[in-house]
């Protein structure tokens, strides 16, 4: 099976390096065990798993302030043991690069268009043969 | 049962882990897993013991009332020893709740940063921390106490907590340090009202300083030489280097609670803000 498609990384962004064993519902990405997620009887890639999550929080947040009571940021809560759970970190990233329009540079050879919604900065002269066989939707390897 | 979970949360414990309990201090270098593994058992203790030192605390303060009452409504002194006897281990508990406990900054803050981290560091390599977490305002980090004038008796004390610094190399090989401290301004007011009682007011003025030093490979990242879109307030001063150019960031959150928890935000803010300052070297194929 093809490589694992999610991308490490906070700042920057790369390779998982592991190979792809499932596929994931949403985004129909093959991914790794370690990335691999369980909801609701449904194989999720973690990163398709900490949105969900985090529109979850996003949605309790907006149902709380329309109650006229004041709630943390979706993101914000640093105060249980959610951080314990890897696929929290991927749920940070997206509220991060969401919230503050940033843009991660990717270091890598399996880009793919998945991370187009955060227009990643990557190098033109990446190695796009690397890609070839592995990826069917590999997007391009520039600034979207 | 929150004390059941708290002794069980302590048996687990390692000596080291007590050890940090005791000394409240940390100085050293691991792999990110590592101080995860070490500092997680740690929080978990703290998260279990805080509402249990709360609950017992409250305790000891109803038995020695109860033991008042007790005295004063029925003239019983085997009374009063009584319901103070039964009050004791409550007291001996809370000070020994009270000795080991932590910076909350150790489980909402250092372990979700330390969560980000993973992603950001490889496996193996080392990340030097050095903690403090033991309480802002005490007399050896007290830099200043002086009355004020005016017509009201104003004390303000001055404190430096540095409680965080850090460096390690991240996945692109790029370099971070870091410090944090916390400037804290304390201001006693006390005053006296017209019916003769004396109050006094407790206001706290903190200033966050996150410091960092990001020092990025040539080869891989060009200086954009414009300020940065979507930043923060912070400021950032770039010196170029042979090998590196090494920007230096520098974010303050204010606050008026010198318990507030840093958001991560605020630390994560200024170390995009010198990556909104570059711009990938294309010139050189990986």
């Amino acid at each position: 099976m093809a490589a694992c498609a999610v991308k490490r990384g906070i700042i920057t962004l790369r390779d998982c390096g592991e190979e792809g064993i499932n596929t994931c519902s949403v985004c129909s990405r093959p991914v790794c065990a370690e990335h691999t997620r369980m909801e609701s009887g449904e194989l999720l890639c973690v990163e398709c798993y900490a949105k969900r999550q985090e529109d979850a929080r996003a949605s309790e947040k907006a149902a709380t302030k329309s109650r006229g009571a004041t709630a943390k940021s979706p993101a914000r809560r640093q105060d249980d043991d959610t951080w314990e759970d890897p696929s929290w970190a991927y749920g940070y990233r997206h509220h991060y690069y969401g919230s503050y329009g940033y843009q991660p540079f990717y270091h890598g050879h399996y880009y793919d268009s998945y991370y187009d919604q955060y227009d990643v900065r990557s190098f033109d002269a990446t190695d796009s043969t690397a890609a070839e066989g592995d990826q069917s939707d590999a997007g391009g390897f520039y600034d979207s | 049962m929150s004390l059941i979970s708290a002794y069980r949360a302590y048996s687990s414990l390692t000596g080291e882990q007590k050890s940090i309990l005791k000394e409240k201090t940390i100085d050293g270098s691991r792999t990110v897993a590592e101080w995860i593994a070490l500092l997680g058992g740690v929080a978990r203790y703290d998260g279990a013991a805080d509402p249990l030192r709360q609950g017992v605390g409250c305790l000891s303060a109803i038995g020695f009332l109860l033991a008042f009452i007790a005295g004063v409504a029925t003239g019983s002194f085997v009374l009063f020893i009584v319901v103070v006897v039964a009050t004791v281990p409550f007291l001996i508990l809370y000070g020994s709740l009270r000795r080991s406990d932590i910076s909350n900054l150790l489980r909402e803050f250092v372990l979700p940063l330390l969560a980000l981290m993973r992603e950001d560091m490889s496996a193996e390599a080392p990340l030097h921390l050095k903690l403090d977490l033991g309480k802002g305002m005490t007399d050896a980090k007290r830099t200043d106490q002086k009355p004020l004038p005016g017509p009201r008796t104003i004390v303000q004390s001055s404190y430096r907590n540095g409680w965080m610094e850090g460096d390690g190399t991240l996945t692109d090989g790029s370099t971070l340090a870091w410090s944090i401290v916390d400037l804290i301004r304390e201001r006693k007011v006390t005053r006296r009202n017209p019916r003769g009682k004396t109050k006094t007011k407790v206001k706290y003025k903190v200033r966050r300083m996150i410091d960092m030093r990001i020092g990025l490979r040539r080869d891989d990242y060009l200086l954009a030489g414009t300020a940065p879109k979507g930043g923060g307030n912070e400021r950032i001063d770039v010196k170029s280097g042979e090998k590196r150019n090494v920007l230096r960031v520098r974010r303050v959150v204010e606050s008026a609670d010198p318990d507030a928890i840093l958001d991560l935000d605020d630390f994560i803010g200024p170390l995009a803000a010198a990556y909104r300052r570059v711009a990938l070297n294309n010139a050189e194929e990986k």
